[in-house]
């Protein structure tokens, strides 16, 4: 362990890398230069992290400072195996955001500046372990998103982002008053007001326990999001830019399902424990109902977006599993999610700069027309859909073989969710890449720097698809003390389905 | 009065004599941007000798404190009315506002201001209320021209006499009930028997009231929208900040060993608290006009801070406190960023005007979007910091219900507070440029920016000296 302060430097970092985009405003071939230097030192210092060891009680680094000391609010962050791999992905989603919108036009400094301060919101969420601190970073996060969609979005984009700042802070209000209600029963029952982790964790909640839980889940459950708080989820990324696109469903989503691991679960586990159920019912509501809602999609980008939402209803059910398993495969299907995904999302955007339209009925053909293009999006497409030897069957199967282990009904209804999936992946597929190409000016093929900016998720596709160990080793520890710290979770099994 | 307590007033006397000099010079020696730079040093030099000159006695006549907290007004105030001055000269040129006058009435301001804040009898109070209220009505209708600055000055004249009518009954009633003006002795007095004594109850609730009136608390706001149309921007900033501000700083005082007392006042100040919350945040959506809409916003804010004097306690207090600096700050920010666009002294007020500002002018866009966030109440901004405190000290005391309310507000608030961001940002951009505004201008709004910034991010410091000054 060396002392400098790595984890704060992670938010420093982008933090500084905003200032001097906005400083730079009016040269933005500067600030794109400043932009990537940026991530990648980030990416760099993550996978240093990534090669440590960690100690006994499973972390990596932790730093703690004063902040607030007459609300017991403290700067500390801490970093254990979950969240290694959580600001793993955001630093190396960034470096690709920042690949894919390269040829930013329309007022590009801002733009990075947005995309860095985004970055430092997302860490800081990563990050945090104590409650107001991560209360602070999960709206900071919402801001920048808030102006990448209205101001760089297309169509109706200030709909859309509205709706997505509305619906996140509502939940998240009723998260602020779940925290403060935590922090005073904590500190009524020991005299020690604070808003620390690891002490609130030993807090008795009594009778408030269920409403405080609840509201926590709201604010993650939106984020997530889970099936009948999703309708922001399809407007946003129907309009969101490429960049925006990528961060919502790579790194955003991922926040809801890491504040309920981090937060939800150790804190209220008795609770937590007696909502399992509701939560698996609304992840198997989630998953079909987004599937069909994915099959009749008549835009490629809001049929990715309700794939989205179908796949988080698999991660949700290996939450509701709370085994070993389950838990793992979920951690490693929301890496998995956040490549591919992020990457469909890539392809696409990148197609509409190419045809100007996104409607499966006026496109087809593409396999003539642009062969690597169509060789990337059917790699991401089967990846997406589960095929063995790519990133996300490594996590359903992880999922679907825990959820079997307690509740063997609801893992075989999880498995026919994957011939959903299979269906409106290989009908997207079809339409886009064969078909009859309609009649205009021909389309290009991609680019070098379209290419550097994919490769590296094929590859990491593929690492996670054909020996996910590297990554899974991460996690063994922190889901063995999750399940220890929140007993009633596991407990919770017992009986069918 | 003897020397010692003379000394003791010594900041607020610099402000009144400044002033008083100020307006002299101004009847032979007409410059404008002079007069205000000096009446910026003025209140300057007030702020340094109430922080670094320490009073010889503690109260000044048996009606104006000297203490900690009253010297932490008075250098807010001042600091308050430099600031203010120093958005006036671009302004104040466009609108031909008198030279002498116009700094000297705001330094007047200032004082009555610091008065109020240190009252610490209910005629100190009256004094101080009133002889700001005096400028005030000039000050909002000092553009002779401009008709609605007229109106504005007359309502708030007409509402304020009324004001003052019920704040002088319920003086009357209290003192007929205990026989003193003394806040301390009052509050023992009148708790005799272990409860509030009934014709004390009455005398409170018509002082809050008159209060209400000044803070413009629902069902006394009725003059706020008008008045904040109506004045100019740089007024309309000193009376949406110090103004409230003072009177809130004064009840803080005044309720401070209210003891037994507040659960008799708890439902009127539910109820008042309540009330603007709910339709300060209903009126504000359906504004057009970014003035009317922080107007209304004004009306929910005061709601918030009375939810603090209802939660009561030292954490109640000091949630005040916190918040009322937090909200000056905002509110100036976001009224001196008006002020800077304004072209021939007309600033930008329907939402139309606005489109897209945040291209033309990107450095005070994104300033008044910051400021926004904040009084909204979105980290990393100060304006959070200061409602988590609210909710935080009424959650404390069990009024769970109203801070669910306020929580709730928050949320429908971020609507109206959005709108101008997402005119200034979203829509499609226009040719229109507004004024590049001038230095002096530009330097408030980094002050406030940064203030309310370093506040929401580290707001320790400001905890600290609050617990500090803060009597017990």
């Amino acid at each position: 362990m060396t002392s400098f302060p790595v984890l704060t430097s992670l938010l420093l970092l982008p933090l500084a890398g905003t200032g001097l985009c906005l400083l730079f405003r009016r040269k933005p071939d500067l600030c794109r230069a400043l932009t990537l230097a940026t991530t990648l030192v980030m990416l760099a210092l993550c996978a240093w992290v990534f090669c440590q060891q960690p100690d006994a009680a499973g972390w990596y680094l932790r730093e703690d400072y004063p902040w607030i000391e007459r609300l017991g609010a403290r700067f500390t962050l801490a970093m254990d195996g979950l969240s290694l791999l959580m600001v793993v992905l955001t630093a190396f989603l960034q470096v690709i955001a920042v690949l894919i919108s390269w040829h930013q036009k329309k007022h590009p400094a801002f733009f990075y500046a947005l995309l860095l301060l985004m970055e430092a919101g997302i860490l800081g969420v990563f990050l945090a372990s104590d409650l107001l601190l991560f209360y602070l970073f999960w709206e900071v996060m919402l801001i920048p998103m808030f102006f990448l969609i209205g101001i760089w979005g297309h169509g109706r984009r200030v709909y859309a982002a509205v709706k997505f700042f509305l619906f996140t802070l509502a939940g998240s209000l009723l998260m602020l008053l779940a925290i403060i209600g935590l922090y005073l029963l904590h500190g009524k029952q020991t005299g020690d007001y604070s808003f620390a982790l690891e002490a609130l964790k030993h807090t008795d909640c009594g009778a408030w326990e269920p409403w405080l839980y609840a509201g926590f889940m709201l604010g993650f459950l939106v984020k997530v999001p889970v099936v009948p708080l999703h309708t922001w989820l399809p407007d946003a990324h129907t309009v969101a830019p490429a960049a925006g696109s990528l961060d919502l469903a790579g790194l955003l989503l991922k926040t809801g399902v890491f504040g309920i691991l981090r937060f939800a679960f150790p804190l209220f586990p008795q609770s937590a424990a007696a909502s399992l159920p509701l939560l698996a019912f609304l992840a198997l509501v989630g998953l079909f109902y987004a599937a069909w809602c994915a099959y009749i999609q008549g835009d490629v980008k809001r049929l990715i977006a309700y794939s989205s939402v179908s796949h988080l209803g698999v991660i949700m059910l290996g939450l509701a599993a709370a085994n070993v398993l389950a838990l793992e495969g979920a951690i490693l299907l929301m890496l998995c999610h956040g490549l591919t995904t992020g990457a469909l999302f890539a392809l696409v955007s990148m197609l509409r700069r190419r045809t100007g339209t996104r409607e499966l009925a006026k496109l087809g053909g593409m396999w003539q027309e642009a062969p690597i293009f169509s060789c990337f999006f059917l790699f991401f497409a089967l990846a997406s859909l589960g095929l063995p030897g790519l990133a996300n069957f490594s996590g359903e199967i992880l999922v679907f073989a825990g959820t079997f282990q307690v509740r063997p009904l609801w893992g075989a209804l999880a498995v026919v969710g994957v011939v959903f999936a299979a269906a409106y992946i290989l009908r997207m597929v079809q339409e886009l890449l064969w078909g009859e190409r309609p009649a205009g000016r021909p389309w290009p093929d991609l680019t070098t720097l379209e290419v550097v900016a994919l490769a590296p998720l094929v590859f990491f596709t593929l690492w996670l698809g054909l020996y996910p160990e590297t990554f899974l080793a991460h996690l063994h520890l922190p889901v063995k003390i999750l399940l220890e710290q929140a007993a009633p979770l596991v407990a919770a099994h017992g009986g069918l389905p | 009065m003897s020397g010692a307590e003379l000394i003791a007033l010594l900041p607020v006397l610099i402000l009144a004599l400044g002033a008083t000099a100020l307006l002299m010079a101004g009847a032979w020696w007409p410059r404008r941007n002079t007069l205000i730079g000096t009446g910026v040093a003025i209140a300057l030099l007030a702020a340094l000798t109430a922080g670094g000159c320490p009073p010889p006695v503690a109260e000044v006549s048996g009606m104006f404190s000297s203490g900690p907290y009253a010297r932490f007004f008075t250098i807010l105030w001042s600091l308050l009315a430099a600031m203010t001055l120093l958005l006036s000269p671009r302004y104040g040129r466009a609108r031909r506002f008198p030279a002498g006058e116009y700094p000297a009435l705001v330094l007047f301001a200032a004082a009555g201001m610091a008065l109020l804040s240190s009252a610490s009898s209910l005629v100190g109070l009256l004094v101080g209320l009133e002889s700001f209220t005096l400028v005030l009505y000039i000050l909002i209708a000092i553009d002779k021209t401009c008709p609605r600055g007229t109106e504005a000055g007359l309502k708030y004249l007409v509402m304020g006499i009324v004001a003052t009518g019920l704040l002088g009954f319920g003086i009357a009633l209290i003192y007929a009930t205990t026989g003193t003006f003394h806040f301390a002795e009052m509050h023992q007095a009148l708790l005799e028997g272990g409860k509030l004594r009934p014709l004390g109850l009455l005398g409170w609730a018509l002082i809050l009231c008159a209060a209400g009136f000044k803070v413009s608390l629902v069902p006394f706001h009725l003059w706020t929208p008008d008045v904040y149309q109506g004045a100019p921007a740089p007024v309309t900033a000193l009376l949406s900040t110090g103004s409230k501000g003072a009177v809130f700083a004064a009840l803080v005082a005044l309720m401070i060993g209210i003891g037994r007392g507040l659960e008799a006042l708890a439902p009127l100040l539910w109820a008042l608290a309540a009330a603007s919350i709910i339709l300060g945040t209903l009126c504000a959506l359906r504004q057009d006009n970014i003035k009317r809409m922080l107007a209304y916003s004004s009306v929910a804010h005061m709601g918030y801070v009375t939810i603090g004097l209802l939660a009561g306690g030292e954490t109640g207090r000091s949630a005040v406190i916190f918040y009322l600096v937090v909200y000056t700050l905002s509110n100036l920010g976001a009224f001196g960023v008006l002020t800077a666009f304004a072209i021939q002294g007309e600033e930008p007020q329907n939402y139309k005007d606005l489109r897209g500002l945040g291209y033309h002018h990107p450095r005070r866009g994104s300033a008044l979007a910051f400021f926004l966030l904040s009084l909204a109440g979105i980290p990393p901004t100060a304006g959070f910091i200061a409602k988590f405190n609210i909710f935080h000290a009424a959650i404390k005391t069990d009024h769970l219900g109203i801070a669910l309310l306020g929580i709730l507000a928050s949320l429908v608030s971020l609507y109206y507070y959005l709108r101008p961001v997402i005119v200034m940002f979203l829509t499609r951009e226009r040719d229109l440029c507004l004024d590049r505004g001038s230095a002096s201008e530009h330097t408030v709004l980094g002050v406030c920016l940064l203030a309310v910034l370093l506040l929401g991010i580290y707001p320790g410091p400001l905890f600290d000296l609050i617990a500090l000054i803060l009597p017990s």
